[in-house]
């Protein structure tokens, strides 16, 4: 009887313990770092289960994954599913390339497995990571298993499986991700021919690759994935963001299957040797094996899990894109102290006049706007998005949903259908489109608009909650949001006063000013309107129009000088020495004594001077003073 | 697997299958089971007495009154068919409908609904009663598909839709050609051989794309005579030249309304581009100084071009004359040519804007000549952007043009785009009123006098899809025969083919009506 194998009694690497620390620290990454929500944000478009929209899906090439894709993202709108989601496909990733692997190579593979998961953790970080790639590569992945796990002879059985499959890969996941197909099913190729070639027989990995050159080959001129190619079917490349990423996590899988392979050789020496440890390590006891053999393992574990953090944290979008996302997120979803408080993680170049746009309708929202405004920084004199069609989404639905807040739901219906023209059915898009015709009372159009967001993953509810109180009140009065846009709705049609087409050009130019003047001239208690309006006058330095309008505080019934307009005011009246009629109100003394004391600071710091206004800044930078010293004074 | 899983796992699939058949299958309720309501169903879209073609795909529709069953049984001409539904839409099968309407073709077909109440009672509503017409409607429709348009466009394409069945296939898309915009295809005489599209905003510049008999190449239609592109235009019978007008269009959105959008038409003139040439040519008939033209349509036999024309009420088209816009209204006027001398007629007013109030838009001569359809809207050249559009027919064989207005309902239906099937018994267009913000297709029957039947809304398979669905059908057309050529021949024509220039004599035309053609 020959003799037990010591080795077998110590204690077996721990390999599965391995993988769930490393999905858990991903799916923690995931939640705390990564936030799935936002990458549902960043893709943002409608989906819903019913047939006649995954029809088309999965009556085109290609369309499958592509409707998987959009599957999961819509998950993702659940922060912790999605997190859950993209380690459940981490996970599988892993127990794939492990088995193909070990069919490859017969044998376990400890480390090469994890080469796909490299790439894999640093695409989760791209918000406008393609969904639909994970999926792709996953079905290719399990279709090499199949081929791998058929029996060798006959070989043309094999090779006709091969072809068959090669065949349904195309069909299913074509120009997926912005995946080439061809590049997709040579690597296809290339993972079911490997064994050939460990075998010896690199002729048969030749006719693999034939197997599958119709469907590579053929496929795209002839079943093109988008049909709107099919006059240059070669256009399908890899393009987009991730390019190099997604490259990267298909190329992983030959690499780690090369790597296990021609990891072979030393890894049977490895074996020899450890066969004879334990004759040497006789002596040891069996306790120090134990925790050497954990102290290897937890060495071992460290290092994988720095090494997808540092590549997840290198090749991700970086801490500033986050932040940009989230401040996104918080503003399209009204979430207006979330505004406030990303905002002010923000430094120098990530404070863009979209971003300060958000700022001040944030402080607006929370009733700070006319104290506050010049406690972050206004980078641009323009209080309003300027309107343009030819932008991001973001962009459009800002200036879609300011106007109609303020009243014009006319303009938001036109940006909002810019925007539906422009980046396809995307919920928020749709639901402005929503409110802005509820508002307008045409209730045919907002009923299309909520049967057509009725069926969506995410907003579904919404819409159909909209519908039952149509059901109930066939005009929306009851509902706040129109209620309060129709209650300061704009009364008569404007264009010919506030858009303007210069010469040559299609393209209207609005006179922001004009357009807030005619909605408080129909409805002076117009509170957004005002503050708007104020707004504009204070960051271009018209300060006669801020003491020409500030007797509009009694239609809101405010007596006192908000911080903002008051600082306006004694700027007026000690560089004018005019004293302002205000309407029964008084800039208080400390005030004016406090810009006083201002200009002193500034002129003994040097002046009007980069200098100047550094030194002034800690005590005075949250000042329309100090606003208005740098802007170069009053508007010429 | 063992054989017990086995077998309970086929005898639930079976159970299934009996489960969705039964739920498929025409069980109504047993004969004097239900109650009368003693009024029709509330049914959408509203097939209820229209006229249909005989060719025409099974008239789908969903049941508006609330239920936990739905039933409908259809009958014509010695046959009948049976259809229940579990989420009420009904749908019949389309080779008995197919076989139904054609047997009825003449006659009637009669719908009657059943709803089963939450407690299991039947209800039968009055019979649904429609005309199955015997002349049937060109068996293809191509239109524009298109989200609810502003300035930007992002995805969009010709289509063309079998209409005996629910098959839709893109002519073009496109994404195919740099996202250019596509508008205005134009076919010659229902025949799809031969026709030609317009695009904007693409690579190349504005360009018309024509088609012809499985070629197809691109033409700039801009020449010293017109520094702007064909936006509208027509075939002529012959196949020999294209009438198209070049329009100086602007569009701009009002603040308040339910239609923001608006479009006028600054300054515009008609032209043909004579093909074998490529040359431009006009006319002080077609084409005067200080007058809009617009819309030209060819009369059958090719010897009378109809066309809109309008003062220009503004002397100078900047900016735009916003107080203007709603003074300009058009007339609808007729002019003769001579295709063999390119000679024009001295030009006359079918009806004027004044008489009706009304501008008028968008003529289309049917093809016996007798009957022209057009839309009248307020005012301007954009009527389906306008708040009141309808189509209004004239017999022009008719003295003084006797006119009226298609639709029986006193209120607009907002309806454009109109076109006449070959044997001039269907007008195809399309319907803006129920929603507002998109639009769909409709057809009407017109009989050989002109007197119209209830227009239906062309069917879809699923009767609830215009509930939801944010695409507008713009521009429809009826065809005899679907397109044939590859949307891939004309995307490489588009993108890498041959690109004509059209081509004027420099000199502007002689003063005084009817004046030779420069030819």
């Amino acid at each position: 009887m020959p003799a037990p194998n010591k080795s077998a009694e110590r204690p077996a690497p721990p390999v599965g313990m391995r993988d769930i620390v490393l999905l858990l620290w991903l799916t923690c990454y995931l939640l705390v770092t990564v936030e799935p929500h936002l990458v549902y944000h960043a893709h943002g478009s409608t989906f819903s289960l019913a047939p006649e929209f995954a029809g088309p899906f999965f009556h085109a090439v290609g369309g499958p994954a592509q409707y998987a894709g959009r599957f999961l993202c819509q998950l993702c709108a659940w922060n912790w599913l999605g997190a859950l989601l993209l380690a459940a496909e981490a996970a599988l990733l892993l127990v794939l390339t492990e088995l193909t692997l070990r069919s490859l190579a017969g044998r376990e593979v400890r480390f090469a497995r994890y080469l796909p998961l490299l790439p894999f953790a640093a695409l989760a970080g791209h918000y406008d990571q393609p969904m639909e790639l994970a999926p792709t590569v996953l079905l290719m992945l399990a279709c090499v298993l199949l081929v791998r796990r058929l029996p060798a002879r006959p070989r043309a059985v094999r090779l006709f499986v091969l072809f068959l499959l090669s065949g349904a890969l195309y069909s299913l996941s074509a120009g997926a991700a912005n995946l080439n197909p061809t590049l997709l099913l040579a690597v296809f190729a290339l993972l079911c021919s490997l064994g050939d070639v460990r075998a010896g027989e690199p002729l048969w990995s030749v006719a693999a690759f034939a197997a599958v050159a119709p469907a590579a080959l053929l496929g795209p001129r002839l079943l093109p994935p988008d049909p709107a190619y099919a006059w240059d079917p070669w256009r399908q490349f890899i393009k987009g963001h991730d390019a190099l990423l997604t490259l990267a996590l298909l190329f992983s899988l030959p690499l780690a299957a090369g790597g296990a392979l021609a990891a072979a050789p030393f890894s049977r020496a490895w074996q020899r040797l450890a066969a004879r440890l334990p004759r040497r390590a006789a002596a040891a006891s069996a306790a120090d094996l134990l925790w050497l053999g954990r102290l290897a393992w937890l060495l071992q574990t460290a290092s994988l899990v720095w090494l997808v953090s540092f590549l997840a944290g290198i090749l991700g979008p970086g801490a500033a894109a986050r932040r940009e996302l989230h401040l996104d997120y918080a503003a399209m979803n009204r979430q207006w102290a979330d505004v406030l408080a990303t905002a002010g993680e923000l430094t120098g170049p990530e404070i863009t006049p979209m971003v300060v746009f958000d700022i001040n309708r944030a402080l607006f929202e929370t009733g700070r706007l006319a104290d506050d405004m010049f406690h972050y920084p206004q980078v641009s004199t323009r209080m309003i998005l300027p309107m343009r069609v030819q932008s991001t989404l973001g962009y459009m639905y800002r200036i879609s949903d300011f106007w109609l807040s303020v009243g014009r739901p006319n303009d938001a219906e036109h940006v909002a259908c810019e925007a539906l023209a422009q980046f396809g059915s995307n919920p928020y898009v749709l639901r402005q489109l929503i409110l802005a015709t509820l508002a307008k009372g045409d209730i045919p159009a907002a009923r299309l608009c909520l049967r057509a967001l009725s069926g969506d993953l995410v907003y579904g509810s919404w819409a159909r909650s909209r519908l039952a109180l149509l059901e109930r009140d066939p005009l929306a009065g009851s509902d706040p949001e129109v209620r309060a846009v129709r209650s300061i709705a704009l009364a008569r049609d404007d264009v010919a006063e506030t858009v303007s087409y210069p010469t040559g050009s299609t393209d209207g130019k609005a006179d922001q000013e004009r357009m807030l003047l005619n909605l408080l001239a129909d409805h002076p208690n117009n509170r957004m309107a005002f503050q708007y309006l104020m707004g504009i006058y204070l960051l271009t330095g018209r300060l006669d129009d801020v003491v020409k309008n500030i007797n509009r505080l009694d239609d809101f019934g405010v007596k006192e000088i908000p911080r903002a307009y008051e600082e306006a005011l004694a700027i007026y009246i000690v560089d004018s020495g005019r004293k302002p009629d205000l309407h029964g109100r008084v800039v208080k003394p400390e005030t004016i004594a406090r810009y006083w004391r201002f200009r002193e600071a500034l002129a003994s710091a040097g002046g009007q001077t980069p200098a100047g206004f550094q030194a002034v800044a800690p005590e005075y930078g949250d000042t329309y003073f100090y606003y208005f010293a740098l802007r170069g004074g009053r508007r010429r | 697997m063992s054989k017990r899983t086995l077998a309970v796992a086929l005898a639930a699939v079976a159970l299934l299958a009996l489960a969705v058949a039964h739920a498929r299958s025409g069980a109504l309720p047993a004969p004097g089971s239900w109650r009368e309501a003693g009024r029709p169903p509330r049914i959408h879209p509203d097939y209820a007495d229209v006229v249909l073609p005989p060719n025409i795909a099974p008239l789908n529709f969903a049941v508006d009154e609330p239920g936990r069953r739905w039933a409908a049984r259809l009958t014509g001409a010695s046959r009948r068919i049976e259809v229940a539904s579990s989420d009420g839409t009904i749908r019949f099968p389309q080779k008995a409908w197919h076989a139904l309407a054609a047997a009825s073709a003449g006659g009637e077909l009669r719908c009657d609904v059943y709803v089963q109440e939450p407690g299991g009672r039947w209800t039968h509503f009055d019979t649904i009663r429609n005309r199955v017409a015997r002349e049937e409607v060109d068996g293809t429709l191509v239109y524009r598909l298109l989200g609810p348009i502003y300035n930007m466009w992002y995805d969009l394409g010709i289509y063309q839709r079998d209409l005996g069945s629910f098959a839709e296939k893109p002519i073009l898309q496109n994404r195919s050609i740099h996202g250019a915009c596509l508008n205005c295809h134009t076919f010659a005489c229902n025949q799809p051989d031969k026709f030609f599209f317009h695009l904007r905003g693409g690579k190349e510049g504005p360009l018309m794309v024509i088609a012809d008999h499985g070629h197809a190449y691109r033409v700039d239609t801009r020449t010293s005579l017109n520094d702007r592109p064909a936006t509208y235009s027509a075939w002529h019978p012959s196949g020999k030249l294209i009438a198209f007008s070049y329009n100086n269009i602007i569009q701009f959105f009002h603040t308040v309304g339910r239609e923001p959008r608006d479009v006028v038409d600054l300054d515009s003139g008609i032209a043909v581009c004579w093909l074998d040439t490529k040359k431009v040519t006009s006319a002080l008939a077609i084409n005067q100084p200080r007058r809009l033209e617009t819309f030209p349509a060819w009369s059958p036999k090719g010897d009378a071009l109809y066309f809109c024309a309008a003062a220009m009420p503004w002397p100078e088209p900047k900016p735009i004359p916003y107080q203007d816009v709603a003074r300009v209204r058009y007339d609808l006027v007729r002019v003769g040519f001579d295709v063999k001398t390119g000679a024009w007629g001295r030009p006359e007013t079918i009806i004027s804007a004044k008489e009706m109030g009304k501008s008028l838009l968008e003529p289309r001569v049917s093809p016996d000549g007798r009957f022209l359809a057009f839309t009248a809207c307020d005012y301007g050249a954009f009527p389906i952007h306008q708040e009141h559009s309808d189509l209004w027919l004239v017999d022009l064989k008719g003295k003084g043009f006797p006119r009226r207005k298609l639709d029986a309902a006193p209120e607009t239906q907002r309806d454009s785009w109109h076109s006449w099937s070959s044997n001039g018994r269907w007008l195809v267009f399309s319907r803006k009123g129920d929603n507002g913000l998109v639009a769909r297709p409709f057809l009407r029957y017109i009989d050989a006098d002109g007197n119209p039947a209830k227009a239906l809304m062309v069917p879809q398979e699923d009767p609830t899809y215009c509930d939801r669905a944010l695409k507008t059908y713009n521009v429809p057309e009826l065809l005899a025969r679907p397109v044939t050529i590859p949307a891939a021949e004309l995307a490489r024509a588009i993108n890498s083919g041959e690109l004509v220039k059209a081509w004027s004599d420099p000199t502007r035309p002689a003063a005084g009506n009817g004046s030779p053609a420069w030819r």
